[in-house]
């Protein structure tokens, strides 16, 4: 069986979004920006982060780990705006 | 004064001259305060994404910020964390926050307090407590002013001298912030903006590439500088924690960044602008703050670190990098400032005065006119 192209894979993921219950969609995100937050705020997890080795693409690792908490809350805003754009909750 | 000189204060003269050029381009007399107060409701989401960003980092944050960086090391990042954790609260209040403001004609966050609890001694105290906090910022931006200046004379004036003019300068701007209203202010942080933070950024990356040849010197630093205070140190484990909480609670209360909502036209653009906010504000500081961490490998900038993004770019580009980077800081600086001069205006006359003189016909009506504003100066050029 041929795999489904682009454009059906795009219209069951946004099938898929439209489908979502308000209560799984207010879940994934309290979840995810709960994540971020805990990542600045909690001891636990921002001195695990600390420190300079090991380092990646040439950039200690502290700086890393601040790095992917700003991209992780970035793309999880620009992905709840595309959800409830799909949605149509938007305004 | 000297050649250089010219290059320093030239570049910043063009730009003021530029941004107080668009301010009369775009002129138009508010009928009423709501127009004055946030420009009708009437902007689009890059102009809510700039002016949130001009009204969030001030010039002080290539003074303060980068020689907190410079000196301590990664401690430097909790401003990035606070700042974008604060973004996604204004995204997700937008469609509650921008709706009661068009129903019930709000123009403040203490007007909205006040509505919300039905009481105007809510509405006067949460005013004043902004109006209170802004204040230590307002006087770390005319810090910054200061510091501008006395670069811009590249050493040439005193301290005390420098702050003069700073203020001075800021003052001055002022008269067309006050007559302009909220959005002349817009207009002008979208040209503001474009200049400190987009122009910042390229800066920096320029610096990356071609004066640290990329990001080896960041990694080269001692290891304290990538540690956070932890446990048994003398800040403690939970100082981070702290400096960070602050700020993203800070973020959802600060004054000029929640009446941006109200100037959005609709809740799609407070919600778009706060997506535009994210790489804007974002990219700009990190950065800021990666070259802020390999310029701590320069003596001279460890020595004085609060000063170090004027001794790189001297260092760097000489006269003419100084003088674009004293640009970026100036533009940062002055649009921060007039968004807390015309936020407090507004609070200080929509929260607090008119609810002890609720007949000041300035509290309901249109901008001052005054000698100042064009429409003065074109029936004054009128034959007859």
């Amino acid at each position: 069986m041929p795999a489904p192209s682009n454009h059906i894979r795009g219209v069951t993921m946004r099938s898929a979004v439209k489908k979502m219950s308000t209560q799984a969609k207010n879940r994934v995100f309290a979840t995810l920006f709960t994540l971020c937050f805990l990542m600045a705020v909690f001891p636990p997890f921002y001195l695990w982060g600390s420190g300079a080795d090991p380092e990646i693409l040439g950039l200690p690792f502290a700086v890393v780990y601040m790095l992917f908490d700003a991209l992780l809350l970035a793309l999880g805003v620009w992905a709840l705006y595309w959800i409830e754009d799909v949605r149509g909750e938007l305004d | 004064m000297t050649g250089d000189m010219f290059i320093t204060f030239g570049i910043l003269a063009v730009f003021f001259a530029i941004i107080v050029a668009i301010l009369y381009a775009t002129f138009r007399q508010d009928k009423t305060f709501t127009g004055y107060a946030v420009g009708g409701r009437s902007f689009k989401a890059i102009y809510i994404a700039m002016s949130y960003t001009n009204s969030w980092w001030p010039g002080t944050t290539f003074i303060a910020y980068f020689g907190l960086t410079a000196a301590f090391g990664v401690i430097g990042w909790y401003a990035l964390l606070y700042t974008l954790l604060g973004v996604p609260a204004m995204y997700l209040m937008a469609r509650r926050a921008w709706k009661w403001g068009q129903k019930f004609d709000l123009r403040t966050q203490p007007d909205m307090l006040g509505l919300r609890f039905d009481s105007k001694h809510v509405k006067v105290v949460a005013s004043l407590i902004g109006v209170i906090s802004l204040f230590p910022w307002i006087v770390l931006g005319l810090q910054a002013m200061g510091t501008i200046f006395r670069w811009a004379s590249l050493n040439e004036l005193s301290i005390t001298t420098a702050l003069i003019i700073g203020i001075a300068t800021i003052a001055i701007r002022q008269i067309w912030t006050v007559q302009m209203g909220m959005r002349g202010l817009v207009i002008t942080d979208l040209v503001q903006g474009f200049v400190a933070y987009v122009g910042a950024g390229i800066i920096c990356i320029g610096l990356l590439v071609f004066f640290f040849n990329g990001a080896s010197e960041i990694g080269s630093l001692s290891g304290e500088f990538y540690e956070l205070p932890g446990y048994g140190s003398a800040l403690g484990g939970w100082y981070f924690a702290a400096i960070t909480f602050t700020g993203i609670i800070g973020a959802l209360c600060w004054p000029t960044s929640y009446q941006r909502i109200y100037t959005a036209r609709d809740v799609r653009s407070v919600k778009r602008g706060t997506l535009l906010t994210l790489p804007i504000a974002g990219i700009f500081y990190v950065l800021l703050t990666l070259v802020a961490m390999a310029a701590a490998t320069m003596p001279a900038v460890a020595d004085d670190p609060q000063n170090g993004w004027f001794i790189l770019l001297q260092e760097a580009g000489g006269t003419v990098l100084l003088g674009l980077g004293i640009l970026v800081v100036f533009a940062a600086s002055m649009g921060w400032i007039d968004g807390c001069v015309q936020v407090c205006g507004t609070q200080i006359a929509n929260d607090v005065v008119a609810q002890y003189r609720p007949s000041a016909t300035w509290a309901r009506s249109a901008s001052p006119r005054s000698r100042w504003s064009p429409s003065w100066w074109r029936g004054r050029s009128s034959p007859g």
